[in-house]
This record gives structure tokens, C-alpha cells and sequence, in this order.
């Protein structure tokens, strides 16, 4: 059961290409217009550059995010999946494995790409990358109470935007040192975090779209 | 009565329980409400599949397209069909489903004098097999062995 709803979310999204495109485009853009900014030093480029790329894959994240449960609930499969034998929880965990990789995994693979253009030394692009994964984990879920509230409360996407920003703040702080000298610390701290926000989230989302009818 | 929502007053049971304490309650009810529970952009033939695999019952796909005349249009996006003939692809998940107890809310509206009928003999077939068809109709239906309740 868990698996087929793993693969329904995929090809639901795969469906939908063009909100795929418009995701992985938006993030190819962004990078691709900072890299050409030839008004700014090489240095300095090569200093805000790894910020450049989480704050890129929280755009993302706040792109896809408000639709995550949202389609569902207004097509009344959400109702079904509460009554499914199975528990919402992991009806849940799916839907975010599903999505983290129909939507975030590929931007991934885009990332060692891009860096090419960002002048990220290749000592660095490893950790960045190990640390970005981890990240993606944690945004997820902390996005997930924010995408489970819209659905529930009626709150509008946009405001949902503005609700998770702030939790966001930490994870982009510490991703955007990894890149520094002691930078192994930061992913460790992100992996503690998305360690501790999974579970979390995971009750928490699930409680809030069992009462979102 | 499915449990998606808490009653207002008073308390429902299942076999004498309450059905919050009913473990997985909602395996024991087929729902099919307004919310058709389609995905639009999906095909019929894929839609009525997701809820067969999940109910592990996905040799009944077939007779449920056959039940419900769907066979020359499970191949398109939902989207594409008109509104009488999404009902019946909502209302073939009645098929695929292990449910007894079945819980309808207007199950007929949209649906041509053809489509009424298979929903009335379907209910019909589910009671004979020993479960329970609750349906909430604005209109009246020709059963005689139906127990009517009316609240206004």
C-alpha cells in the first residue's frame, strides 16, 4: 500500500510536467542570471554563492510546497486515504518520498551542474551537497506542517509562504557555512535537525489533515 | 458515518462498537461522496486501478469497467469526461472495494435513467450479499426494500 502510493504521487507529478518545469526552471534560472552578474567580483560572487543555492532551493520549496496536500484534498482522495487500513502517517511518508523525488531530487542532480557557473571549489561542492540532501529533508518537513495547515485551516498559499519562512532562516544559515572552513559541523547540525523535525512533522501533518475534512 | 468527521450528537456504532474504537474503521466503509476522489488528469481505467491495487483486489478492474459501459472511454484523462460519466467512475470504485458497508452521498445525481439503474441493482446486489447501502438522495428511488428515512 505504501508503495503504490509512493508511485501514484510520482506519476501524478510526472503528469503534471508543467509544474515540474516551471520548478526546475525557476531554480536553472536563478542560478544561471546570479552566475553572469558581471558587476560583481569574482571573489565576492564565489563568497555569497553557496547561499545563493539554498536560498534558490527554498524558492523551490515554497513553490511546490502549498500544492503538496492540496490537490488531493480538493478531489476528496484525501478523504479516501484516512479511511485506507492503512495509517495516515505513512500515507504521509509517501507523499513526501514521492515528492522529494519527483521535485527536489532532480535539483539536486542540477546542483553539481550549476556549480560549474557559481566558481564553487570542488573540495567544498561535496560537503555543500551532503549538506544540501540532509537540508532537503528538514525544509521538507517543516514545510509539510505548513502545506497540511493550508489544507486544514483554509489558510491561503501565500500566507503559508510567509509562515514557514522564518523556520527556514536556521537551515539556510547553517547550509550557506557548510561551505566554510569548518563547514562539517553545519551539516551535522542540519542533520540533527532534519532528524528531529521528520518524525515531528510526520505526527503533526498527519494530525492536521485527518482533521481537514 | 465514515468517521471523517466527529458526530454532533449522540454516538455511531459498528457491530456494537463505537467506531472510534473500531481498529481501521475505515476499511469496513466504501465512501464515494461529492468529492468524486478522481484524479482528473489520470484515466478512468487508472483511477478505478489505484483504489483496486490498493485493496489488493485488482482482478475486478475489468468487471468494473464492464459494469459501468466504461470501456470505450477508460483510456482518456478523467477531465475529458462529462459529469454523469465521472460519477461513475466514483462510483466504480464500489466494485473494487472489500467494503460491506457503503455510504453514498446523491450517488445519482448526473447519472442518465441507465446509470440510476445499475446504481439501484448494485446497492440491491450489496444487500443481498449481506452489507448495507446508506444513501443520501434529495430525490426518491424505487426500492421496495429500502428503509427511508426522511429528514428535513
Amino acid at each position: 500500500m505504501f508503495w503504490q502510493i509512493l508511485k501514484y504521487t510520482v506519476t501524478s507529478y510526472i503528469r503534471n510536467k508543467q509544474e515540474l518545469i516551471y520548478i526546475y526552471g525557476s531554480f536553472v534560472v536563478v542560478i544561471v542570471l546570479y552566475a553572469h552578474n558581471f558587476s560583481m567580483s569574482a571573489s565576492l560572487q564565489q563568497a555569497i554563492a553557496s547561499t545563493v543555492i539554498w536560498v534558490n532551493l527554498m524558492i523551490s520549496f515554497m513553490l511546490s510546497l502549498p500544492l503538496l496536500f492540496q490537490r488531493e484534498a480538493e478531489e476528496g482522495i484525501l478523504d479516501q486515504w484516512i479511511l485506507l487500513p492503512q495509517h495516515l502517517s505513512f500515507t504521509v511518508l509517501a507523499k513526501w518520498i514521492g515528492y522529494w523525488i519527483s521535485v527536489i531530487f532532480p535539483i539536486m542532480l542540477l546542483i553539481p551542474v550549476l556549480s560549474v557557473f557559481l566558481h564553487i571549489p570542488d573540495e567544498r561542492l561535496l560537503n555543500l551537497c551532503v549538506g544540501l540532501l540532509v537540508g532537503s529533508v528538514a525544509m521538507l518537513a517543516i514545510g509539510s506542517i505548513g502545506a497540511s495547515a493550508t489544507v486544514n485551516m483554509g489558510i491561503k498559499s501565500e500566507v503559508l509562504i510567509m509562515l514557514i519562512f522564518p523556520f527556514y532562516l536556521p537551515i539556510l544559515l547553517f547550509g550557506a557555512s557548510i561551505v566554510e572552513v569548518q563547514g562539517v559541523v553545519s551539516t551535522y547540525v542540519i542533520a540533527a535537525l532534519a532528524a528531529v523535525l521528520t518524525p515531528l512533522s510526520l505526527v503533526i501533518t498527519t494530525h492536521l489533515l485527518r482533521s481537514s475534512t | 458515518m465514515a468517521g471523517l468527521v466527529p458526530p454532533y450528537e449522540g454516538e455511531i456504532r459498528y457491530n456494537q462498537q463505537k467506531i472510534q474504537d473500531v481498529f481501521a474503521y475505515g476499511a469496513n466503509v466504501a465512501y464515494v461522496g461529492h468529492k468524486l476522489a478522481i484524479k482528473p488528469q489520470m484515466t478512468a481505467r487508472e483511477n478505478i486501478s489505484l483504489w483496486a491495487n490498493l485493496y489488493r483486489r485488482s482482478e475486478l478492474i475489468d468487471a468494473a469497467i464492464r459494469y459501468f459501459d466504461l470501456e470505450k472511454r477508460c483510456d482518456v484523462p478523467c477531465e475529458t469526461l462529462s459529469a454523469g460519466w465521472k460519477q461513475r467512475v466514483a462510483l466504480a470504485r464500489l466494485i473494487v472495494s472489500p467494503a460491506k458497508v457503503w455510504l453514498l452521498d446523491e450517488p445519482m445525481t448526473h447519472l442518465d435513467e441507465e446509470g440510476i439503474a445499475l446504481v439501484e441493482s448494485l446497492a440491491a446486489t450489496r444487500k443481498e450479499q449481506g452489507g448495507m447501502v446508506v444513501m443520501a438522495m434529495h430525490g426518491k428511488v424505487a426500492s421496495d426494500h429500502a428503509k427511508i428515512f426522511e429528514i428535513s
